[in-house]
């Protein structure tokens, strides 16, 4: 009997967020006897039975041609206007809105700057419509040098936090849309002789053993669960059954030591 | 004899529940306390014990302590939560917003499915492609369906009687549900279920009376009262309140036309989720925008007279205002207020709690923890 396959298409398997997609996926895929091949476009994947699809990795037109074609697809963070494909988001509005209530009400900041992720990817997009939302909400208002470009890099996030304190913007708390930025941030402001938490509260979106070593506070996404949901979800199309519509996975507040609420009223878990 | 059949049914499924809603609510947790806390006879409960052990409702772990007559030490029973997964779908005209739940309401996975402009079958169709969406996310056997409306439902027979947005008329989404996914499926209307929603798992938690007005894609009232068994809810849409239907007086797409002075102050215009919200309106009137005041105080003027006469009539412990509008705030609450007190008697107002709730995912909670009261009788 001819083995089924599982197809995911990704620009990096090893970046942070998309190997642990494919872990979660993994461990559908055995659990039901799938295998599983990768690749970067989907024309690398002709025999797959079923693709997943990571961020914004293809063109949506390639997308909806493959769609047409027949094929069951699962989109993971990234969704095509006009379509019916389903897909897999964590909750980035409850994310950020949490992050944003946490360090206002709990930690008391109010001058807030948001690092920004990749413009085009729709996950970018609802984190910075939340913060901006989450503002309001507490009556708070940022100027648009607090919005930093951080494309989901170290890097660039690091580079625009320099240039932020070269300006000598006042600010005491930073919200990063995911939590590799909050970390290049942490770092940044710490070389340059801030106190974290006293100074600036930091606090980042997602989870991983990096956001624990730096005892950084997050809106924690299980984006292994996200890669099981979405491959159930595909398995589920290729047994036949339509699915149309978003599955939405939930946030939780970890909080640590980066954001300054008092430790005596962090709850222990 | 059949008659005496379904009534020794009957019977046994509330006893049942009675079982498990007793150890579910910390009453019991042995056999033994269970006979002497529901009067049922220890053969009864030993039995009916075994049976919900053997469907995984119950564990026995741990013993407790024996008798002052000593004796054997009794094995302790526990609920299991994760036993069964419940869906719950609301269906607006804009979408239909889905939980998985346990049996404890807490939420494995939501869904989301744009059903804008399908009506008819088309939308049952859209309908039954979301749910299947929950259930490729079941880890466990799946209990029932609870599911809400925007319009008018017959819940005894789980008859959708007018929806107007959807197109449907005497639709019975029951039948037709219960069909496709072979479940026992529970209909009612969003806007009470929003108040079952409140009940079940939010701040009026175990109230002996909630109403809850909600102002979304329509504008609806509901009511539960003594503790959960009697629900209803309505559509108000064309009720007349200071000279014009609510629909007008509520509708979004003329409050949004109104924000554009101040929108466009605030505008991000490099991000493509780029619109107007409820929560634009309050930060520009906290701002001291008059504009922003004026929208506000427009929507205490259309709210102000459902707030006085459901406190008047029903005298509910809570009325909730659900749906976006409820971003608003304290602003709203000041202003709904203030027309409030002018229709009725301070005294029909201070006992009753107004409050805000805007998660979109109310309803179908609400529909989820419907369908376990009926199903096991845990909510009530």
């Amino acid at each position: 009997m001819n083995k089924k396959t599982l197809g995911i298409v990704t620009n990096d398997p090893e970046a942070v967020f998309q190997k642990a997609v494919i872990a979660g996926a993994r461990l559908i895929a055995a659990q039901y006897q799938y295998s599983i091949q990768i690749a970067q476009c989907i024309g690398d994947l002709p025999d797959a039975n079923g693709l997943l699809i990571i961020a914004n990795v293809a063109r949506n037109d390639e997308i909806r041609a493959a769609h047409d074609s027949g094929i069951p697809i699962s989109l993971v963070a990234h969704r095509v206007p006009g379509t019916s494909i389903p897909a897999v988001f964590s909750n980035n509005y409850q994310g950020i809105t949490t992050l944003v209530a946490h360090l206002v009400t709990g930690c008391k900041r109010r001058k807030l700057v948001f690092i920004r992720g990749i413009a085009e990817q729709v996950d970018a997009q609802e984190r910075e419509f939340a913060f901006r939302q989450a503002l309001m909400r507490h009556g708070l208002t940022a100027p648009t040098a607090h919005y930093l470009p951080g494309d989901f890099s170290m890097e660039t996030a690091a580079d625009s936090m320099k240039n932020l304190l070269a300006s000598g913007a006042d600010f005491d708390g930073v919200v990063s849309a995911d939590h590799i930025m909050a970390i290049a941030a942490k770092n940044v402001l710490q070389n340059a002789g801030y106190r974290i938490p006293e100074d600036v509260s930091i606090v980042g979106y997602g989870d991983g053993p990096e956001s624990e070593l730096a005892e950084l506070t997050v809106a924690a996404a299980n984006i292994v669960d996200m890669g099981r949901r979405a491959a159930r979800q595909i398995l589920s199309q290729m047994a036949g059954t339509v699915i149309r519509g978003e599955t939405i996975l939930s946030t939780k507040l970890i909080i640590r030591q980066t954001c300054g609420y008092p430790k005596e009223l962090i709850p222990h878990v | 004899m059949r008659h005496i059949k379904a009534t020794h049914s009957q019977i046994k499924r509330e006893n049942r529940q009675l079982l498990l809603r007793t150890i579910y609510a910390g009453f019991a947790n042995s056999r033994a306390d269970l006979a002497n806390e529901t009067g049922l006879a220890k053969p009864t409960v030993s039995d009916l014990v075994a049976e919900l052990i053997a469907e995984g409702y119950l564990v026995e772990r741990g013993l407790g302590q024996s008798t002052d007559e000593g004796g054997k030490r009794p094995r302790l029973l526990h609920f299991v939560p994760d036993a069964r997964q419940v869906i719950g779908i609301s269906i607006n005209p804009e979408e239909v917003i889905g939980v998985l739940v346990n049996l404890n309401g807490e939420i494995i996975v939501e869904h989301r499915c744009p059903i804008h402009g399908r009506q008819g079958q088309e939308a049952i169709t859209a309908v039954i492609e979301a749910v299947n969406g929950l259930l490729a996310q079941l880890t466990a056997p799946l209990l029932c369906i609870g599911v809400g409306v925007d319009g008018t439902v017959d819940i005894h027979a789980g008859t959708v009687r007018y929806a107007a947005h959807m197109g449907w008329q005497d639709v019975p989404l029951h039948l037709i549900l219960r069909a496709q996914f072979g479940v026992p499926v529970y209909v009612a209307n969003n806007t009470e279920l929003a108040a079952m929603a409140m009940f079940a798992f939010g701040e009026a938690q175990g109230a002996l009376s909630v109403a809850t007005i909600t102002v979304d894609t329509g504008i609806g009232v509901g009511f539960l009262l003594e503790g959960g068994l009697v629900h209803h809810g309505a559509v108000i849409d064309n009720v007349i309140v200071d000279g014009q239907p609510l629909e007008v007086a509520l509708d979004w797409n003329a409050i949004a036309a109104r924000c554009q002075p101040f929108f466009a102050e605030d505008a991000s215009p490099h991000l493509p989720i780029n619109r107007p919200t409820y929560l634009h309106i309050r930060a520009a009137a906290q701002n001291g925008h008059p504009e922003a005041q004026a929208i506000i105080d427009d929507l205490g003027k259309a709210l102000g007279p459902v707030v006085a006469w459901v406190s008047a009539l029903i005298r509910p412990q809570y009325v909730v205002i659900t749906g976006p509008i409820a971003d608003l705030g304290d602003l709203l609450v000041r202003a709904i207020l203030r027309v409030a007190m002018t229709i009725t008697s301070p005294e029909s107002l201070s006992s009753v709690r107004l409050m805000l709730e805007s998660a979109p995912n109310l309803p179908a909670l609400g529909a989820a923890a419907q369908s376990i009261q009926e199903e096991l009788g845990l909510v009530s």
